[in-house]
């Protein structure tokens, strides 16, 4: 098996390379976005290791070399030539995924397959770049809302993830979207867009499909869960206790203690 | 002050008394416990620990009863595919949750696992979770249920100065003049805490107290100014007084110039809120307004608290954030009586953010500084490349649990079943994973929902620290053997990451000690040198000194009584723990961004923000407001309190309080049953009438989780969220009042 962790890491670390220089924030969040695909591979990677009960990946530092100067030589340039080698660099991830897939056999295939759709999508990502780059989606799609855009700190969210995400409130919160001034709800939209599950909902739902892949659906719970009868229990026969309290001469912190303690003074007060 | 002393006491013919710390509340007190063959017997205040000089609360004084309770978990189960439990053994049990975790994570990635535990563990307990799963698991799912509860203090502080961390110390009480209770019902929350107030009160330098609660609570009727404020509009309440300490000049202008940026921004922003619009915005007169400005702005020494009222409502950080603009305004903080108070509820909460066992990471080191995670790695010797993962939060991964993102939960020490807000949909999502439960007692609500159960030891069984609200870490003593083959949550996570085959990158253990003193070693190398630096303690110290507050370190061998003493505030970018984020959406300036705006010569912020409706909408179908709290004779949802004797008995249901002329109008009695319906759920419980409410209002304590009895005020909180702390909005609930069949004033016995 090739050394995926330490590849992952080399990658990591070209990523990091990148963002250290970034400063226009839709590209940030693209290369976090990046940045976190692959460390979510290396804990694949690693687990299916643990799994198989191999050895932990030793590192790599010739190709962390490498790959952070691909990176850091771009950056030079441009953010475009930068984006372009990690998009270089992404696809032999998915060219390797794909072959060590096609060598294996049953969750280590399953393993693969899904290391390569990843690093598909992401490939699909990194061509499919439009001026702007929407902060939930990562692309720039077009929908019947309009954009959210805002300044300092500055956000831009697509016209479709607008649409997509405003559908996506819980039942009683949509309801009440209508009545909430624009800038109130599209504030809210953006909270919720800018949220980890709606950027893996993009992840699953709009970059597979788009990448040519099956969307993914993860288990869904079956409308509202059946109640379950439990209560915390009460107190159960035990040997008695005292309550023992020494005087102070403060009045107030007296009269206080008293009440805390004469439960009908407090109940008063609830 | 003279101590006093606070027992609860069984039969004690050669007891054995053992020091230790109070593990109900924030407060931190100083007890001895008393044993004898193994079983706890009684409990008492330590008279020389500087925190209580001897007094206890109720809860402190019960708690020891409940450790004996026969729905302790003695032995690990796991759930059959009949969806029966069967006991098992410990290798059984852990051998299943390793494999669903590592399962998991080679399918689908390390989001697929989510850790969601407490504010009543243990420092080394929370230290060692954060690490298995930033540096092990490499997971961003872990989160406490201090989002529940103070995620907003930690927000706020970093808003305002840079990082969290609470400047004052409790000995500031002592030396105001003026206490500001923002939210904060301390006569039922922090009961030892306003022992003290009270004391201070009988004192030679009583200070006024200012009370600011909807609710004329058992605080409010002891303050000497009750602001009633109406529920949802607490920024314009505090804008309105900024407003006045600008217009009477009562800042301090010579410490605004040295030490703060944001003046006439602020000075704009709260311009419209004049006493008579805050009057009609927030209900409260405008002289009572006007005399709280005055007494806050003349007094030399003022010391304010937030809590619940102000972080589980609406606009929460912006408001606590509000809150230290008063102090930095006014010059009033880091010195003796003057401090932001930005409370901590549970015993432990304030670890769980110094460890990164919440949203943070260890040491409030920031995420998206390369040089704080490389850091970090070095002290950790791990990979950097596989930290710097942004923060996830605790809605954001009960929303992944719904939406099928996360395929295993580890609960440790809590019972959102109960606790969390739109009840119907955590309990969807609790139930659309692998839910592994880590908790002392057996008959949780969540619980009951769990594939794996492992026993876990409690307060009493264990030895750990826990830092209280002034910054003090104090030491927990084991005192006796957890019940059957209980175990501590360390010892749980230990083996869970051996089972792992978790690595360093030298490939040794990532976990490399075994006993709380050796995780305390470990975290005090990683704390050292950041805000929270522990360097300088040791267990010896802690025990004979009844706690230090940190940073204690060989700058500060004895610990640090207040922080910004020279008010010098971690706002540079280098320093500081996160990025400024907008109050609107949660969103954070990039690191280029925030260096744009960092306040320059380590500067802190004067933040606030205009005043917004709330969101869940009053109207005709829903024309109440429901409020919730809680009772000073229960903890949470009562797992360990509804076990006391004493405290069952004090309050042994739930309630709605009612103001007593919507009652009439409704029609409804004291005692008879109600239903209280909101968009999202219902609560139904005994009418308590009275006028301790205000008009339009009703009022739920939040305890009683009970899953059968629709009792959780939970059922019918929005799945709502303040952006920048992401804590739910657990204090406003829109809802109508119906009267069911049934009477019930367990509330008038004896």
């Amino acid at each position: 098996m090739k050394n995926f962790a330490a590849r992952e890491l080399a990658m990591i670390a070209s990523i990091d390379g990148a963002l250290a220089k970034e400063s226009n924030p839709e590209l940030v969040v693209l290369l976090r976005a990046l940045k976190e695909g692959h460390q979510e591979a290396h804990g694949q990677v690693a687990a299916l290791a643990r799994l198989e009960h191999r050895p932990p990946a030793k590192p790599w530092p010739l190709a962390s070399m490498v790959m952070q100067l691909e990176g850091l030589l771009a950056r030079s340039y441009s953010a475009k030539a930068s984006l372009d080698a990690l998009r270089s660099l992404e696809h032999s991830f998915e060219v390797a995924y794909t072959e060590a897939r096609d060598d294996s056999e049953g969750k280590r295939r399953d393993v693969f397959d899904h290391l390569a759709k990843r690093s598909s999508q992401r490939v699909y990502v990194l061509t499919h770049r439009g001026t702007h780059t929407c902060m939930r989606c990562l692309l720039d799609r077009p929908g019947p809302d309009e954009r959210l855009v805002r300044e300092r700190p500055h956000i831009y969210i697509c016209a479709a993830c607008h649409t997509e995400v405003r559908a996506s409130f819980p039942p009683d919160i949509k309801a009440q979207l209508e009545a909430w001034p624009a800038r109130v709800r599209e504030s809210r939209i953006i909270e919720r867009a800018l949220g980890r599950p709606s950027k893996q909902k993009a992840k699953d739902e709009i970059h597979t499909v788009l990448a040519g892949q099956d969307r993914i659906v993860g288990p869904k719970p079956a409308g509202n869960a059946p109640r379950v009868e439990q209560r915390v229990s009460g107190p159960v026969e035990r040997p008695e206790s005292n309550l023992v309290i020494t005087a102070t001469d403060a009045e107030h912190e007296s009269t206080y203690t008293e009440q805390l303690f004469d439960y009908q003074s407090m109940r008063a007060r609830w | 002050v003279k101590p006093r002393t606070m027992a609860r006491v069984g039969e004690l013919a050669g007891a054995k008394w053992t020091k230790s710390t109070c593990g109900l509340c924030s407060i931190g007190c100083g007890v001895e416990v008393a044993s004898i063959d193994g079983e706890l017997r009684g409990i008492r205040g330590r008279s020389d620990h500087p925190v209580n000089l001897g007094r206890l609360g109720p809860k402190g004084l019960g708690q020891w009863q409940a450790n004996a309770h026969p729905s302790r978990g003695t032995t690990p189960r796991l759930r059959g595919p009949e969806g029966g439990w069967s006991e098992c053994s410990w290798d059984a049990a852990m051998t299943r949750v390793a494999r669903e975790i590592d399962d998991a994570i080679s399918m689908h990635g390390p989001g697929a696992v989510a850790f969601y535990n407490s504010g009543q563990l243990l420092l080394e307990e929370y230290y060692t979770l954060s690490k298995i799963a930033r540096a092990g698991l490499g997971t961003p799912n872990i989160d406490s249920n201090t989002r529940l509860c103070t995620a907003t203090v930690a927000e706020s502080l970093v808003a305002s100065f840079g990082a969290d961390g609470p400047p004052g110390s409790f000995a500031d009480f002592e030396a105001a003049d003026c206490i500001v209770l923002f939210g904060h019902n301390a006569a039922e929350q922090s009961t030892v805490l306003w022992m003290r107030i009270m004391a201070a009160k009988s004192g030679p330098r009583p200070p006024k107290i200012i009370a600011i609660d909807p609710r004329r609570t058992a605080t409010a009727a002891a303050a000497d100014l009750h602001l009633a404020v109406r529920p949802g509009t607490n920024i314009a309440l505090i804008n309105g007084i900024l407003r006045q300490l600008i217009h009477k000049r009562w800042f301090d202008r010579a410490f605004i110039q040295a030490n703060t940026v944001g003046f006439e921004e602020l000075a704009r922003t709260v311009e419209p809120y004049s006493p008579a619009k805050v009057e009609e915005l927030t209900g409260v007169p405008a002289s009572k307004l006007e005399t709280a400005a005055e007494w806050i702005g003349t007094s030399p020494a003022v010391v304010s608290t937030c809590l619940q009222g102000v972080y589980q409502s609406h606009q929460a950080t912006a408001t606590a954030c509000a809150v230290n603009t008063m102090h930095l305004l006014m010059g009033k903080i880091g010195k003796p009586g003057c401090a932001p108070f930005q409370f901590a509820g549970q015993p432990s909460s304030m670890n769980t953010r110094e460890t990164g066992a919440d949203g943070a990471y260890p040491g409030y080191r920031n995420w998206a500084n390369p040089t704080h995670m490389k850091d970090l790695a070095k002290r950790w010797n791990v990979p950097v490349e596989l930290l710097g993962k942004k923060p996830v939060t605790a809605p954001e991964i009960f929303e992944q649990c719904f939406e099928g993102q996360i395929r295993v939960l580890v609960v440790l020490g809590t019972n959102p079943a109960a606790s969390f807000p739109d009840r119907d949909r955590t309990l969807a999502a609790l139930r659309n994973v692998f839910l592994v439960v880590m908790d002392p007692f057996m008959d949780t609500e969540t619980a009951a929902l769990a594939d794996v159960y492992l026993p876990t030891a409690m307060w009493g069984e264990k030895t750990g620290c826990m830092t209280n609200a002034e910054r003090r870490c104090n030491l927990v003593e084991k005192v006796i053997e957890p019940p059957g083959e209980a175990k501590s949550d360390l010892e749980i996570l230990v083996d869970l990451s051996r089972r792992l085959n978790l690595v360093d990158k030298s490939g040794a253990p990532l976990i490399q000690y075994s006993s709380p003193a050796e995780a305390f070693e470990d975290w005090k190398a990683c704390s050292a040198g950041t805000i929270p630096d522990y360097s300088g303690m040791s267990y010896k110290m802690l025990a004979e000194r009844g706690g230090v507050q940190w940073p204690c370190n060989k700058e500060h061998p004895d610990g640090t009584e207040r922080l910004y003493v020279d008010p010098t505030f971690p706002t540079a970018p280098e320093l500081v723990e996160g990025a400024l984020k907008d109050f609107q959406t949660g969103h954070a300036h990039t690191p280029h961004e925030y260096k744009a705006i960092a306040p320059d010569g380590g500067r802190a912020r004067l933040l606030t923000v205009a005043f917004e409706e709330p969101l869940d909408t009053v109207d005709a179908s829903f024309p109440f407001v429901a409020i919730s709290g809680r009772q000073v004779y229960h903890w949470h949802t009562r797992t360990k309190t509804a076990k006391v004797p004493e405290l069952a008995e004090a309050a042994p249901r739930g309630f709605v309080a009612i103001f007593a002329r919507d009652a009439t109008k409704l029609g409804i009695e004291d005692g008879d049953m109600v239903r209280i319906v909101a968009r999202r759920g219902q609560v139904i419980a005994p009418a308590k009438v009275g006028e301790n409410v205000p008009e339009g209002v009703v009022f739920i304590p939040f305890h009683y989780g009970d899953l059968a009895l629709d009792a959780s005020a939970d059922a019918i909180a929005p799945d709502l969220a303040d952006p920048v702390s992401k804590q739910p909005v657990q204090k406003y609930s829109a809802v109508r009042i119906e009267r069911v069949d049934g009477r019930d004033r367990w509330w008038r016995e004896p």
